[in-house]
């Protein structure tokens, strides 16, 4: 795919350039599989690709955590959108901190806050609820209705 | 040097015209934009979260502030404002430069509030090795090794990303393969698949195939670095179509992986194509290219 020019020049790099520039990618290589190895993506961005990386079991549980709230206008469990256009924190945020979240449930408030802050002209939560639906898993398949448990619950301030 | 070190070096170094370097940098710096307004978008609301905030090893060692209002604002403005200079090819290394180090915060402040995103290796690499190819006019052809260094960069970060999660579910799992025997698939589909996907549930061992076919593709991975021809296109459309699958089935698209295949083709040749359309703006390009 290389197309040479009509003089036939070709930028080449000097000896040393060459040297620092495979230098500097072989000790990205190496710092991205230290990351693998360790099984941790907190080196990021050297960080292991771990998104989905966990198998599940085919008879084990799925959990899925998410939040409702009641309101200002007196609505009453409505769903949180935990995602970046809603409260700016994520579902998936808020259950890798979930230890951290159900040890001082206060936490809780920080997303009340930081949703009135970004969205100032929105109905605004009272209550927040932490919920979680765990669906059992039979050989793969769906077993039965989930069950819906409450965690967590914060009066907001 | 003896041989195999040469060829090594010639292959990780092979020229390629500075006009791909151009090309690429049009995109991916506009594709930048894209990214921090509607992909990586909970940096502004982090700012407004700080009790959240729990910093990665890298903001452990690094004194980089706890995210606040003002510093995720500002980040937003220069990564703008320094990306389109950028995406003109006018100051390829302070406005390239820049951006890849305000970029590289951002995503820091994306990632360190309890998940952690793995599909910017490749974009946030590119940031990182474009600037060193310095100017890069739209029209010259001229092959460079420098440039073919970075485009290397990018192509085998890109790979990395398939090929690392391989070995990722292998590190995790103990064995090669014991993920793809898992219910990985049933277990992302019941939490946030969509309509297009759900019916699947009753199938449960279609999606045991479609995760070792996975696997198996991530771990072959690093073979495409060496494809050419239509084997490479071939195997852009399976790792494309995947991405389009996960997309439709659960929302994740993984576009800043997808954008960076473009450095594995010769993506210059559109230039002719794009002057022939917009004749008008060809003195403006010109002029922009070798200010």
């Amino acid at each position: 795919m290389q197309s040479a020019n009509a003089d036939g020049t070709v930028h080449r790099l000097s000896r040393r350039g060459k040297a620092w520039r495979i230098g500097l990618a072989l000790t990205g290589i190496a710092a991205l599989a230290h990351g693998t190895l360790r099984d941790s993506d907190d080196y990021f961005p050297f960080g292991s690709m771990a998104q989905y990386a966990s198998a599940h079991d085919l008879d084990g549980e799925v959990r899925s955590v998410y939040m409702l709230a009641d309101t200002q206008s007196g609505r009453s469990r409505v769903r949180v959108p935990l995602n970046a256009t809603g409260t700016g924190i994520g579902r998936a945020e808020v259950e890798g901190q979930l230890d951290r979240i159900l040890a001082d449930p206060s936490l809780l408030q920080t997303i009340a806050d930081a949703y009135q802050a970004t969205h100032p002209d929105r109905d605004h939560y009272t209550t927040l609820y932490l919920m979680r639906d765990t669906y059992q898993l039979r050989d793969g398949y769906r077993e039965g209705e989930p069950v819906t448990e409450e965690l967590a619950a914060w009066t907001v301030r | 040097m003896d041989r195999a070190v040469r060829r090594i070096v010639g292959w990780w170094t092979t020229p390629v015209p500075l006009a791909r370097v151009a090309v690429l940098r049009t995109v991916l710096y506009l594709f930048l934009l894209y990214d921090i307004f509607f992909l990586v978008n909970d940096v502004v609301p982090h700012g407004y979260a700080p009790e959240l905030y729990r910093p990665l090893f890298i903001g452990r060692i690094l004194p980089l502030p706890t995210p606040s209002p003002a510093l995720v604002q500002t980040l937003q403005v220069v990564i703008v404002v320094g990306a389109l200079v950028a995406a003109t090819g006018r100051l390829p290394r302070l406005a390239g430069w820049t951006v890849a180090v305000c970029y590289l915060e951002w995503l820091i402040v994306g990632m360190s509030f309890g998940k952690v995103d793995h599909d910017h290796l490749a974009l946030l690499v590119a940031l990182w090795v474009l600037p060193t190819v310095g100017r890069a006019r739209f029209d010259d052809r001229t092959p460079s090794e420098g440039a073919g260094w970075a485009m290397r960069c990018i192509q085998i970060a890109t790979i990395a990303t398939y090929v690392g999660s391989a070995f990722a579910k292998w590190a995790r799992n103990g064995a090669p393969f014991a993920w793809a025997n898992g219910a990985v698939f049933v277990w992302a589909i019941i939490r946030r698949g969509t309509d297009f996907i759900d019916w699947i549930l009753d199938y449960p061992w279609m999606l045991r195939i479609a995760q070792w076919g996975l696997l198996i593709g991530e771990f072959l991975s690093p073979i495409v670095l060496f494809l050419r021809g239509k084997a490479l296109v071939l195997a852009a459309v399976f790792f494309l179509s995947f991405h389009l699958f996960t997309y439709l089935s659960l929302g994740i698209h993984f576009l800043p992986t997808v954008v960076c295949w473009l450095s594995f083709f010769p993506v210059e040749r559109v230039v002719p194509y794009i002057r022939h359309l917009a004749p008008s703006r060809h003195k403006d390009a010109e002029l922009s290219a070798a200010s």
